[in-house]
């Protein structure tokens, strides 16, 4: 018995000390956090991570951002069109200004002088120079393709650069998305190796406006400004991303004030954080600069394709234009995406309008009935009634099968309903659902018919358009199409002197592409973001947001806008760090675990008790 | 996964140790050794109906195959959604009694669909479990020696496999899919059944009625057809309703993993769709609840069922 | 035998099990479709040519045949304890390191829910085993079994819902708060707040394990005769039961204590997905995402090898309390 008492009594005792600790502790902690001046600090919350700062082995959208944050191109792009801007350069080199020769070969481009690194050395053409010949001596070939037909590229003085090709091309004005290293660090590292070893952390001698400061692995990392930054001074000091496990959390913390923006939310919480525009939160639609699509199995022509299982009816043009009726691309933004995103037309997005072909009269329209009739006119029915239409003379039926990749439940969705669809014409699919790694097999070996799968390109639609030549079988070409006239049009555009020229035959390529159906493109979904509104002001949209206010995006963009414009919204106390202590639901535990204790002590006690009377 | 606490054991009265007293016109052996057998079933039958958490069990499980049973032969159309849908993420109403989820198809016919997938799947991977689980009990607790050292160090592996690593790296490469969960569970689960029948056929080899056998000349075939598996059944049986409990929680945590098909929920896949679809943050509890509730009521009937056979087969439990 | 032949008895066995799980262990993972390389150039849509694929395998070693190159590297290391690099999580740092650093946090998760679990497990068993048929045997036997057949994470969403959706108590995810900047017995408090739900679903689901195994064992234990002579000769009850049936009844239930602490890095693993915690779980459902070979590899080693340990541990228990298992 005097055990028991003990023991409660000690439990009590303790339950009081952690309480009064925890609430002197989170007094202090308000306390401590007014009294000093805090930098002024942004927090971003994502749910992707960084494995490496390294600007030359970078993957992921975050990293991709902070290297936009901590380097510079040449050229930029533009805040209102993703066109061409001078960064680094000082204009843009035409033939009228001298910055391109008559026959077109060699370019001149100027860069603005009085540049510095952030360790105080001048920031030259020279670096440029060593960035580029190491891209192409080394042979990164995430960015060979940016500097097609190079003859040389040399630094004539510290405020010229010569870029010869061996065709006339537009190169330098694609533009090209390398940033710019400085020689005096790259340097130290002796080969390719060496560099892909090194993750990029600490200091990195950088030219942009912000640099890594502090990393703390699959938690958080901080930029803060770069003291020797040569442009629009920012408002704000740091800049501090957070990853989160799941998206959940993230939208509570957005709106409970403890980060000020969140990326990439996915659209059931999009849609919550609706209509809290007074509690502070302002929702933003991005532009689409992905798409997802739904591909069939092209390999019937080429010499790579002896070990193609493709089905033969997919070799008719007819037989894929029916599909590709039968999806209803609107059912599927309005019921998977939740209305935020664009129904599906060329591999071309439409975010950038310069580049992309509008389909208009030759647009595919979404008719069951139609596609009924297209595949009965060509003599595809179904000779044995089984409700699934044979090839024509009574052969083979036309079962597909269709693999929809387990990573993407959007994916897995599209699949549900265009299998729903094409039973509605008489096609029958064997769906399945597989992990990335079963499809890249099935796809290296031409085992399959449709899949869906999608593609983030660059801003430039010179990789994307590449994949559809006939040379990319094998290697990065979704279905193995092979086109002859395309694929003279694909280097034409790569020897075009003026975008304009350019566009004209990208716009082509495109039609070929779209009339040919080796793959429907189902949608281009939007990027959606949040942020506080009421504690944050000065964003810059990139691109040009459309009638709606939609399209463009907040941040993570292709440039700083954004960071060197934001500012806190008077009065709003928004920038300093905040804490919060030990929340109700704890005190109310312990407070339960007490009673829970001294309960049962109580209990076993009466009951011992009652025992030894017995 | 958790393994069930089984205390081994066996009555030798249910087992039919002693000749029948007063059971007239019987003369074969064969005819004798059948009205042993209806006995011994009648009785447990009898002692069975006592139970009250084994009749309570044996109600749920039935209510639950009548509605597997009806889903297989109603119409899936509801599931297809270019067919049939509502509004996404819609509370409870009249047309829709248990909601919809994010996709607009119903909740009350993805758990009716779902009974027969989380049912099936869970009864074959117990057979398989259970047919490899006894057969490696049975050669080991008989041959004994050598085969039992052997095949006692493949269970202790067993018992130490990660399944997990196994389950994903089946379903990389079979796919996610219902065989692949099938599978997993069989591979994986054997272990605890191979042991139990082990013991259970060690304590019937010392029995003096087995020796008398084996020196009247008894085969092996003989041996073990006739006095260790009739006295290894009840066990087996106990253990086995217990396993399918087992097996279908797995399978729960298995599709919850996403490691389930896509295509064809069972419950654990429509807790999936539901908690990657961020119903816990939206309050879609008409979306969580029921799949996790009908589990939770299959899962109990198996062990209500299963411990009531216990308390007849493990006379220590019973009341003296 | 003998004490000492049953130790050593014991000791090589684990190690035998101990060797095939790593055999095992490496062609289980070799067999997966699509190398890790693979995933890291398509997936992410960067563009590495053959050349620079080839040049990646060979230096992860993935271009040698399987055996012996591979293997006998493998087994190599692997004695040594160098256990290899991350490939895609944590490019170049050690398996061992990574492990290190999230071993922590499941072992506090799992750590304190085996300790609650056990406690308030044991006691109620005891409890409803003594007093059999009693109202507190059948209300909390009915409770017990509702929870064991509950899938956990069920009850975690379930939990969430309540706690954090509906009444806002509790954060419904992460270890501490992302980033936070607290220190000293301001971020104790903030672990334990996003400790508690993951915490209590797990105390929960492992509750009616060990309340049934101490239940049936105690009830087997008052079967035994030793407990009817003492109830004869009249001892009082309680000594009874806390002289002779508790003690007797307690082994089993610490066997499998110990066994339960070989499965903490796997056992967690639905749950700590619920709750986005960042531990061993949390982290290998990732690594098998992105298809990190030796991430994954190292884990499921120091795992195995955890619950042979254990295993042997509860093997001398029982060994040591019961001189009946070591004779032969």
């Amino acid at each position: 018995m005097n055990r028991a008492r003990r023991i409660v009594a000690g439990t009590a005792v303790f339950g009081m000390l952690v309480g009064i600790s925890l609430s002197s502790s989170a007094l202090a902690q308000d306390a401590s956090s007014s009294a000093s001046a805090a930098p002024l600090t942004f927090i971003i919350g994502m749910t992707n991570n960084v494995v490496t700062f390294n600007p030359l082995t970078a993957i992921e959208t975050p990293e991709y951002e902070v290297n936009g944050m901590q380097y510079n191109l040449l050229f930029g792009f533009a805040q209102d069109d993703m066109s061409a801007v001078p960064e680094i350069a000082a204009e843009i080199p035409t033939k009228e200004n001298g910055g391109l020769s008559e026959d077109g070969l060699t370019w001149t481009i100027k860069i603005k002088p009085g540049l510095k690194w952030s360790d105080g050395e001048p920031l030259t053409a020279n670096d440029v120079a060593y960035t580029y010949n190491l891209i192409i001596d080394e042979n990164f070939s995430a960015f060979t393709s940016y500097l097609p037909f190079t003859d040389s590229i040399t630094a004539q003085d510290d405020t010229t650069l010569i870029w010869k090709t061996t065709k006339p091309s537009i190169a330098p004005l694609i533009p090209p998305w390398i940033y710019i290293l400085p020689e005096h660090f790259w340097s130290q590292f002796k080969d390719k190796d060496a560099i892909k070893k090194y993750d990029g952390f600490p200091d990195q001698v950088t030219s942009g406006p912000f640099r890594v400061t502090e990393w703390n692995k699959d938690e958080d990392w901080t930029l803060e400004v770069n003291p020797n930054w040569w442009g629009t001074q920012p408002t704000i000091d740091r800049v501090i991303f957070k990853t989160y496990s799941n998206e959940e959390t993230m939208v509570q913390d957005l709106e409970s004030g403890a980060i000020d923006f969140a990326a990439s939310v996915p659209v059931d919480l999009f849609e919550s954080l609706q209509g809290m525009e007074d509690q502070g939160i302002t929702t933003n639609v991005g532009g689409s600069f992905s798409f997802s699509q739904m591909s069939f199995n092209q390999c019937y022509v080429q010499k790579d394709c002896a070990g193609s299982t493709g089905h033969p009816a997919l070799k008719d043009v007819n037989v894929r234009m029916a599909v590709a009726m039968a999806i209803n691309k609107d059912q599927l933004v309005d019921r998977i995406l939740g209305g935020y995103g664009t129904p599906g037309t060329t591999i071309v997005v439409p975010t950038t309008p310069f580049w992309h072909w509008d389909p208009a009269d030759l647009t595919i329209p979404s008719d069951i009935e139609g596609a009924n009739q297209l595949l009965d006119d060509n003599g595809y029915v179904d000779s044995n009634g089984d409700g699934i239409r044979n090839m024509p003379g009574g052969g083979e039926e036309l079962n597909f099968r269709f693999i929809v990749r387990t990573e993407s439940p959007d994916g897995v969705k599209a699949g549900k309903l265009i299998a729903g669809w094409l039973k509605q014409i008489g096609i029958g699919t064997d769906t399945t659902a597989v992990t990335d790694a079963k499809l890249i097999d099935a796809w290296y070996a031409l085992d399959y018919d449709l899949y869906i799968w999608g593609w983030g390109p660059d801003p430039d639609p010179d990789f994307i358009l590449s994949t559809f030549t006939t040379e990319q079988c094998g290697s990065w070409s979704d279905t193995c199409f092979s086109n002859e006239d395309y694929d003279k049009l694909y280097d034409d555009q790569q020897a075009a002197t003026t975008p304009d020229e350019r566009a004209a035959i990208v716009k082509q390529m495109q039609e070929i592409v779209y009339t040919q159906i080796p793959e429907v493109v189902l949608w281009y979904d939007n990027d959606l973001q949040a942020y506080r509104s009421d504690r944050w002001t000065g964003f810059q949209l990139q691109p040009t947001p459309d009638a709606n206010g939609d399209g463009g995006y907040a941040l993570f963009q292709y440039g700083t806008y954004s960071y060197e414009n934001i500012q806190p919204v008077t009065g709003s106390g928004a920038g300093t760090a905040t804490s919060s202590g030990a929340s109700a639901g704890l005190w109310i535990a312990i407070l339960a675990g007490i009673a829970v204790v001294v309960g049962i002590v109580v209990l076993v006690r009466r009951r011992g008790s009652d025992e030894d009377r017995a | 996964m958790q393994s069930p606490p089984i205390t081994p054991g066996g009555d030798p009265n249910l087992t039919g140790d002693r000749m029948p007293e007063s059971l007239p016109e019987l003369r074969s052996p064969r005819r004798i050794r059948r009205a042993r057998r209806r006995r011994a079933h009648t009785t447990i039958w009898k002692e069975y109906r006592k139970s009250k958490m084994g009749m309570a069990g044996l109600l749920i499980l039935v209510f639950f195959v009548a509605v597997a049973i009806f889903a297989v032969f109603s119409s899936k159309d509801g599931l297809d959604p270019t067919k049939v849908f509502g509004p996404r993420l819609a509370p409870p109403s009249l047309k829709y009694p248990l909601g919809t989820d994010n996709f607009g198809v119903s909740v009350l016919t993805q758990v009716i669909q779902g009974s027969k997938i989380s049912l099936l799947v869970g009864l074959v991977a117990s057979v398989m479990t259970i047919t490899i689980g006894a057969l490696i009990g049975i050669v080991a607790g008989y041959r004994g020696g050598a085969y039992d050292t052997l095949l006692m160090r493949f269970t202790d592996f067993g018992l130490v496999v990660p399944w997990l690593a196994l389950a994903i790296i089946l379903a990389s490469i079979i796919g996610p899919s219902l065989v692949t969960i099938i599978l997993v569970i069989g591979l994986t689960s054997w272990p605890s059944t191979a042991r139990l029948v082990r013991s259970q056929v060690l304590s019937v080899r010392e029995r003096p009625y087995v020796e008398r056998a084996r020196a009247l000349g008894g085969g092996n075939w003989h041996m073990i057809g006739h006095h260790v598996l009739p006295n290894v059944m009840p066990v087996i049986l106990a253990n086995a309703v217990l396993v399918v409990a087992i097996a279908i929680l797995s399978e729960t945590a298995l599709s919850f993993l996403g490691l389930g098909d896509p295509f064809s929920f069972s419950w654990g896949g429509v807790i999936e769709s539901a908690f990657n679809g961020h119903a816990t943050t939206l309050g879609a509890w008409w979306w969580i609840a029921p799949p996790g509730i009908c589990i939770v009521l299959v899962v109990l009937s198996f062990t209500m069922i299963g411990f009531a056979l216990d308390e007849i087969i493990n006379p220590r439990l019973r009341e003296r | 035998m003998g004490t000492r032949g049953y130790i050593l008895k014991k000791v090589f066995q684990a190690f035998l099990t101990l060797l095939a799980v790593i055999v095992f262990n490496f062609f289980l993972f070799r067999i997966l479709p699509a190398d890790p390389v693979d995933i890291l150039t398509r997936g992410a849509g960067a563009k590495l040519d053959d050349a620079e694929k080839a040049e990646l395998r060979a230096s992860y070693g993935l271009d040698k045949p399987l055996f012996p190159g591979q293997f006998m590297d493998f087994m190599g290391d692997t004695l040594r304890g160098d256990l290899g690099q991350s490939i895609i999580q944590r490019p170049g740092e050690d398996v061992t390191a990574i492990f290190g650093e999230f071993m922590w946090p499941t072992f506090l998760l799992v750590g304190v829910s085996t300790v609650l679990s056990t406690v308030i497990g044991i006691f109620m068993g005891i409890y409803a085993g003594w007093r059999r048929n009693g109202k507190f045997d059948l209300f909390s036997m009915g409770f017990s079994l509702v929870l064991y057949s509950m899938p956990e994470f069920w009850l975690g969403m379930l939990l969430i819902l309540l706690f954090s959706t509906t009444l806002g108590w509790f954060p419904s995810s992460g270890r501490a708060t992302v980033g936070g900047v607290y220190t000293g017995t301001a971020a104790v408090a903030d672990i334990v707040n996003h400790l508690f739900l993951p915490a209590l679903t797990l105390t929960l689901a492992y509750l009616g394990e060990y309340y049934l195994v101490m239940r049936s064992s105690l009830l087997d234990v008052l079967g035994e005769d030793y407990i009817t002579t003492a109830r004869a000769k009249g001892v009082r009850e309680k000594w009874v039961l806390r002289r002779h049936a508790v003690r007797n009844a307690l082994l089993p239930t610490i066997t499998l204590i110990a066994l339960s602490f070989g499965f903490v890095l796997g056992g967690a693993i639905t749950v700590e997905v619920v709750f986005g915690y960042k531990g061993l779980g949390g982290l290998t459902y990732v690594a098998l995402q992105n298809r990190d070979f030796p991430l994954l590899q190292g884990i499921f080693l120091i795992s195995s090898a955890t619950v042979i340990a254990m295993n042997l541990v509860a093997d001398l228990i029982y060994g040591y309390f019961d001189p009946r298992v070591r004779e032969a």
